[in-house]
């Protein structure tokens, strides 16, 4: 039976239950932190037809295009190994036609989750796209990419992009409780309303930490846990790119996969290797370290430096002293209702 | 026989180009390296914005990607890409660094596709990511790019990024907030900024052993002469040695 009050599952569970086939499936992450070992699940489970958000795409875009698991993607960047001469998934499936993409820039992406976010039906965006082919070249969302409208305050014409509410978000954050009190820090990117302007969210996290932790740090939350449908504790979740506080990002590793990806059967090769064969991410890192050896880990991890405590501490318990004055005028309650009446205020 | 490579002279010439206490939005890559020395030299108090978020890191060490840990190190804020592009839209940066495969005469980029179809591109690049936001935003937009003509084209395949657009007052007349627009362009050979009227690129400085035909030579477009041509100064002895020892130690712009 599943315990009501707790979310923790594994990552196969948690997407067999919250991803669907046909879904527009947001990646919450911006280029660090990736919610590397959800994709991989996305990719071991075959979801079919997805309409793909990601605010700039690296490795997380490329395997689950490269997985045939995308119709649709809407994106700012994609990523591209080997510059002119390489290539890159979302290039041949482009090219081959089973990838249509939608562009545009980094502002507009987050103002169309930032409006989601709020449950507002559209954003203004800065006009400059208006005269780029961002705006004139378009694709499966048509009309419907850019609007432009007359401000209602200055009667200027000024252009607008559509909120954003995806189905799910998959998001990998440093901690989490067991109810999905997510906590991240370090460059937050587009990461929170990502996930804000989503229907579900996936959360994985480095660790599970006690409930109080959060209670003494609540300024580092950034999904409270009542948005929050699934909880999956994954140690270098993120691996090969960076976790700030955890792991840095793995060369060796990214180069590997670098090379595999300039080819279509490069990429599927790498994939057999790294996605589908291996069930889950211990056994990803285990096989890592098998092959690279330990010491290959060893080095990424992250050297602690602390950032200061916030003091949450309030200079009293009470307003009231122990003379039974009130600290801040420095009355009793008696001298108070003598003042009140002096001045009229006090009634009946 | 010259002691300094493309990729030094191209960082060190636009490192130049921002003095103290000014702004500047910057991506990862030559961009960044430029940044970092002129923060090192001769701009300690220089803010630098990450698109991620990071605001005013002291840059020990180079990023590799926008949101990794480096462009927060000990900075000001570590932020949303909200917070960066706000401080774009209220026109409180002063500078912002771009690349780009395509460039035209009027400072326009492609970071998008090569191609007739954007459906269907023969060569499908990264896309805008910031690009687009930061030339529409911050005031003064400079470029970094090898001089090379296949990059300095007639017309772009896909306008990513606008610059003058078609030249003249067309920028402003798009809605452009007035008063921001392209102001350098950096390759290995020259400095080229846009005359002020027809907005056209111009060539306002060489670098040491390139002549104007060097630069025309390499570019798709016919370039236009500054009445007066500076000769850029060669990369300074501590110029070097910084760059070399503290900006990009282990080389992974400048070689090795």
């Amino acid at each position: 039976m599943i315990n009501p009050k707790s979310k923790i599952m594994t990552a196969k569970e948690a997407i067999s239950r919250f991803v669907n086939d046909g879904d527009q499936l947001i990646i919450g992450n911006y280029t660090v932190s990736t919610c590397a070992e959800l994709v991989f699940e996305v990719a071991r489970q075959q979801k079919k037809a997805l309409t793909l958000y990601s605010q700039s795409g690296i490795f997380d875009v490329e395997i689950l295009v490269g997985a045939g698991c995308v119709d649709k993607l809407i994106s700012t960047y994609v990523y591209r190994a080997g510059g002119k001469e390489g290539g890159s998934a979302v290039e041949r499936s482009l090219k081959d036609g089973s990838l249509s993409m939608e562009d545009y820039t980094n502002f507009q992406y987050n103002a169309r989750l930032m409006a989601g976010m709020h449950g507002f039906s559209f954003m203004q965006v800065p006009e400059g796209s208006m005269v780029t082919d961002l705006f004139k070249r378009r694709s499966f969302m048509g009309e419907g990419k850019y609007k432009i409208i007359r401000c209602p305050y200055t009667d200027k014409e000024i252009l607008t992009v559509p909120s954003a509410n995806p189905d799910v978000c998959i998001v990998h954050v440093q901690r989490a409780d067991k109810y999905g009190n997510a906590q991240y820090w370090g460059a937050m990117g587009s990461v929170a309303a990502a996930a804000l302007s989503s229907k579900r969210i996936i959360v994985s996290c480095e660790e599970i930490v006690d409930h109080e932790i959060i209670k003494s740090s609540p300024h580092l939350t950034i999904i409270p846990a009542f948005r929050v449908d699934a909880v999956v504790e994954i140690p270098w979740g993120a691996h090969p790119s960076e976790v700030v506080g955890y792991y840095n990002l793995d060369k060796v590793a990214y180069a590997l996969f670098l090379m595999s990806d300039m080819t279509g059967d490069g990429l599927k090769a790498w994939m057999d290797q790294w996605v589908f064969g291996c069930p889950n991410r211990h056994a990803y890192i285990e096989k890592y370290m098998a092959e690279n050896g330990a010491r290959t880990i060893d080095a990424i991890r992250a050297k602690a430096y602390y950032s200061a405590p916030a003091n949450y501490g309030s200079a009293f318990d009470s307003c009231w002293d122990n003379q039974g004055r009130e600290r801040t005028m420095g009355v009793t309650m008696e001298e108070l209702n003598t003042i009140l009446e002096e001045r009229g205020l006090l009634r009946g | 026989m010259k002691t300094y490579n493309h990729m030094e002279m191209m960082i060190i010439a636009a490192a130049r180009e921002l003095e103290n206490g000014s702004t500047a939005a910057v991506g990862t890559g030559a961009p960044c390296a430029a940044a970092m020395l002129a923060q090192k030299t001769h701009a300690p108090d220089l803010i630098i914005l990450f698109e991620a978020g990071g605001i005013s890191p002291r840059l020990v060490d180079m990023p590799i990607s926008v949101g990794d840990s480096r462009t927060f190190h000990q900075a000001s804020k570590a932020g949303t890409m909200g917070d960066v592009m706000d401080a774009c839209a209220r026109g409180t940066v002063d500078y912002t660094f771009l690349g780009g495969a395509q460039i035209d005469r009027y400072g326009n980029l492609n970071s998008t596709m090569i191609g007739r179809d954007h459906k269907k591109p023969k060569v499908r690049f990264p896309g805008s990511g910031g690009a687009n936001d930061f030339a529409s935003l911050c005031w003064r937009t400079m470029v970094m790019t090898v001089q090379d003509k296949r990059r300095f084209v007639e017309k772009l395949d896909f306008i990513t990024t606008p610059g003058w657009l078609d030249g003249g007052n067309s920028r402003e007349q798009s809605g452009l907030p007035r008063g921001t627009g392209p102001y350098r362009i950096i390759t290995h050979m020259a400095v080229m900024d846009f005359e002020p009227v027809s907005k056209r690129m111009r060539v306002i400085s060489l670098h040491p052993g390139y002549s104007f035909d060097d630069v025309q030579e390499e570019c798709g477009f016919e370039l236009l002469r500054s009445e007066i041509i500076l000769d850029t100064p060669k990369p300074g002895v501590s110029e070097l040695e910084i760059l070399r020892k503290e900006v990009d130690p282990r080389g992974y712009l400048i070689g090795r």
